[in-house]
C-alpha cells in the first residue's frame, strides 16, 4: 500500500490499515507463520479487509427511504380517507345541525335563536378549515424522508385529533353561544336534557368497563349487579362527550371515588386482591384525564 | 510467541466472527421466510414411540382420566392410539413441546380465572374439580398449539374467542361430572356474563355512533337495543377493539334504519367503518393483559360459603 493510495482514504480507514498492518507484522515476526506461507496470509488477510470495506461502502451506499406525499395524501390522514374538502366540509355542517335538532328537541327554538347557532356552529368549520389551510401550507408536497415524514406527521395530529373529536366540543364556539342564545327556561331545559343523555353516556363507559374487568375477575349476575349499581349512583362526570379510550380510565378513576367499605363486600378475598390495585390505576392516570379533557375539577 | 499466538486469534476471532454472525443471521431470515416451519402435530406423529412411551411413565395412574386428553390431543393430531395408562394435566403440560411452553403460563392464568369463576357459582366437589380442571388444562395445549402456528391470527376464526373455546370445554366437562343443579347453575351464570360482555361492546359502539349523530336519551337506548339483538358472538372475544373508534365494528346504516332520521342517515353513510380484525397482541387476544393491575387472581382453598351464597 503506498502513499499515495493511503492518502486518498479517509483518517478512519488509515487508522484501520496501521491496525491491521501491525497485527500482520506481529503475526509475520512472531515466527508462527513461516515465510513460504506469509504472502498467503498477508493476501488473506488483505482480501478479509477488503471484504469489510466493500461492505461498509455498500451500506452506505443503500438509497435513503422517501415518502411521497400530495394533496390527497394529506387530507386522507387529517380526515379518515376522505377524498374531498367539500364533503367533509358537508358533513360538518349537517353534525351542526343534528345537534342543534338535539336542542330542539329539548326545548323550542325560535328562527333567530336556530340562525345565531347555525352561525356559531359555521364559525367552528370555519376555523377549523383555516387551522387545516395553515398546515397543509408548511407541508412540503413531493418526496420527503423518513424523518421529515415524523416531523409531519406530529404537526398533522393535532389536527387530525380535532376532526376526529368533532368541532362541537365544549371549547367551540357553537357551545360557548348555546347559554346566550337560550333564555333561562330554554337553558334549564336544555341542561336537564344534556344531564340525562351524560347520564346515559356514562353508563355505556361503566358497562363497557365493568365487562373488561370481568376479564380479570369474572362476576355472578348479583356481584355485578351490585357493582353496576354503585358506580352508576354517582353523578356522571361532566366530560363524556370526549371519546377517548382512556373512558376506561376515567371509569377506574371515578370508582376510586367510591368509599372502600362500600366496594369491598362485593367482591371475594382473593377477587378484592386484584381490584385494588386495578382500580388504583385510575387514580394514577388523574393527571392523564385532566389533561385529554376528560376530567374536569 | 505464545502472547503472540493469542493475539492471532483475537485477531481472527474479531475479524471473522461479526461477517459470519451477520451471514447466519441472514440465513435464519431467508429460512424463516421461505420455509414453514413444520406444524406441531407432525412433530408429535413423527415421533409418536419415543414421547409418548416416556411420558406415560410419569402419569399418575389415579389422578386422572386419559380419555379427558385423549379428546383434546385428537384434535390436535388425529385418532391416538388406544392408552394403555392414566395421565395426569400437570405432566403433560410440562411435557408439552418447549414452542407451547411460552404461552402456557398466560393460558394457566385463564384457566385459573376460569377455574375461580365455576368453582365460586357452582363449588363442586374435590374430584369434580379435578375432572374438570383436567378437560381445561388439556385445551390449554390445544390452545397453545394454535398460538404456535399463528401467534397473532389464532382464534380470530372461533366465534367466541380464545376464552369462548375454553369455556367451551369446561362447560361440557361440567356437563358430565355436575349435578344437574350446579350444572345449570354454572351453565346460567356463563351466559350472563356473556351477555354483559355483548351489551358492554355494544354501549362502546352506541357511544361512537352517538359522538357523530347526537341522540336522544331514548333513541341511544334504541340504538343499543338493535346493536345487542343483531350483535355477534366474536364481539364480546375482544373487548378492547370496542375501546378506539378506527378499530371498532360500526353497522351499516341499513341496520340503524329504524332509529336514524334522514339527516343522521345522510352522516352515517358517510363515515368510513372498518371491518378488518386488529390484534393488540396474542395476550390480549385471550383476555389479558388489558387493564393490567399488576396482581393475578388465586383460587381460594373454600369456595363453599360463596356458592350457598349464591
Amino acid at each position: 500500500m503506498n502513499d499515495a493510495t493511503e492518502s486518498s482514504v479517509g483518517r478512519a480507514d488509515r487508522e484501520r490499515f496501521r491496525f491491521v498492518r501491525g497485527i500482520v507484522g506481529r503475526v509475520a515476526s512472531s515466527g508462527l507463520i513461516d515465510s513460504s506461507r506469509r504472502a498467503f496470509a498477508l493476501a488473506f488477510v488483505a482480501l478479509l479487509f477488503l471484504t469489510l470495506h466493500l461492505g461498509a461502502v455498500q451500506v452506505l451506499a443503500q438509497p435513503v427511504r422517501e415518502i411521497q406525499i400530495n394533496e390527497q395524501t394529506i387530507m386522507s390522514w387529517i380526515f379518515n380517507n376522505r377524498q374531498s374538502t367539500d364533503r367533509v366540509r358537508e358533513e360538518l355542517e349537517e353534525i351542526i345541525q343534528t345537534r342543534i335538532d338535539l336542542i330542539v328537541a329539548a326545548c323550542d327554538l325560535t328562527p333567530e335563536q336556530r340562525a345565531k347557532l347555525e352561525l356559531a356552529g359555521a364559525g367552528d368549520i370555519h376555523r377549523f378549515f383555516n387551522e387545516y389551510e395553515s398546515l397543509r401550507r408548511t407541508i412540503r408536497i413531493g418526496n420527503v424522508s423518513m424523518e421529515e415524514y415524523q416531523e409531519i406527521n406530529q404537526k398533522v395530529q393535532p389536527v387530525r385529533q380535532k376532526y376526529s373529536a368533532g368541532l362541537h366540543s365544549r371549547e367551540s364556539l357553537f357551545a360557548k353561544a348555546v347559554p346566550y342564545v337560550l333564555d333561562a327556561t330554554q337553558q334549564s331545559q336544555y341542561a336537564e336534557f344534556e344531564r340525562g343523555r351524560r347520564k346515559r353516556q356514562y353508563e355505556s363507559m361503566v358497562r363497557g368497563t365493568v365487562a373488561l374487568i370481568e376479564n380479570e375477575v369474572p362476576l355472578t349476575r348479583d356481584q355485578r349487579e351490585k357493582f353496576l349499581k354503585l358506580i352508576l349512583a354517582e353523578e356522571a362526570p361532566l366530560r363524556v362527550d370526549v371519546v377517548s379510550y382512556y373512558h376506561v380510565y376515567m371509569v377506574l378513576y371515578r370508582i376510586s371515588k367510591i368509599p372502600e367499605e362500600q366496594l369491598k363486600p362485593i367482591f371475594l378475598e382473593n377477587e378484592w386482591k386484584v381490584m385494588k390495585p386495578l382500580i388504583n390505576r385510575g387514580q394514577a392516570y388523574r393527571q392523564v384525564l385532566i389533561r385529554e379533557g376528560l376530567l374536569v375539577e | 510467541m505464545r502472547y503472540n499466538f493469542l493475539l492471532f486469534i483475537l485477531f481472527f476471532t474479531l475479524v471473522m466472527l461479526p461477517p459470519t454472525m451477520s451471514l447466519t443471521m441472514a440465513n435464519d431470515e431467508t429460512r424463516v421466510e421461505s420455509v414453514e416451519r413444520p406444524p406441531l402435530e407432525r412433530k408429535i406423529e413423527g415421533t409418536d414411540l419415543v414421547e409418548r412411551e416416556p411420558l406415560e411413565r410419569k402419569l399418575d395412574a389415579d389422578k386422572a382420566d386419559w380419555n379427558l386428553f385423549a379428546r383434546a390431543i385428537e384434535r390436535m393430531i388425529g385418532p391416538a392410539a388406544p392408552a394403555r395408562e392414566r395421565v395426569r394435566p400437570g405432566a403433560l403440560l410440562g411435557n408439552a413441546d418447549p414452542r407451547l411452553q411460552q404461552y402456557l403460563p398466560a393460558l394457566n392464568r385463564v384457566l385459573t380465572i376460569e377455574i375461580h369463576f365455576l368453582r365460586k357459582v357452582a363449588d363442586p366437589e374435590p374430584e369434580q374439580l379435578e375432572k374438570i380442571r383436567t378437560a381445561g388444562s388439556a385445551e390449554l395445549l390445544v390452545m397453545a398449539g394454535e398460538l404456535s402456528r399463528n401467534e397473532h391470527g389464532a382464534f380470530q376464526n372461533k366465534e367466541n374467542g380464545a376464552r369462548g373455546q375454553l369455556v367451551d370445554v369446561l362447560l361440557k366437562s361440567a356437563g358430565d361430572v355436575l349435578p344437574q343443579d350446579k350444572y345449570e347453575r354454572y351453565r346460567a351464570e356463563v351466559r350472563q356474563r356473556d351477555a354483559s360482555r355483548i351489551r358492554g361492546a355494544c354501549e362502546w359502539m352506541t357511544m361512537h355512533i352517538d359522538h357523530n349523530l347526537s341522540f336522544s336519551v331514548e333513541d341511544y337506548g334504541k340504538v343499543t337495543q338493535i346493536l345487542i339483538e343483531q350483535a355477534k358472538p366474536s364481539w364480546s372475544s375482544n373487548l378492547q377493539t370496542f375501546m378506539y373508534r378506527d378499530y371498532c365494528p360500526l353497522p351499516d346504516v341499513s341496520d340503524l334504519e329504524p332509529v336514524l332520521n334522514e339527516r343522521q342517515k345522510k352522516i352515517w353513510s358517510g363515515k368510513s367503518r372498518t371491518n378488518s380484525r386488529i390484534s393488540f397482541g396474542w395476550p390480549q387476544n385471550i383476555g389479558l393483559d388489558q387493564l393490567g393491575g399488576g396482581v393475578q387472581l388465586e383460587e381460594l382453598d373454600d369456595y363453599s360459603q360463596e356458592a350457598a351464597d349464591e
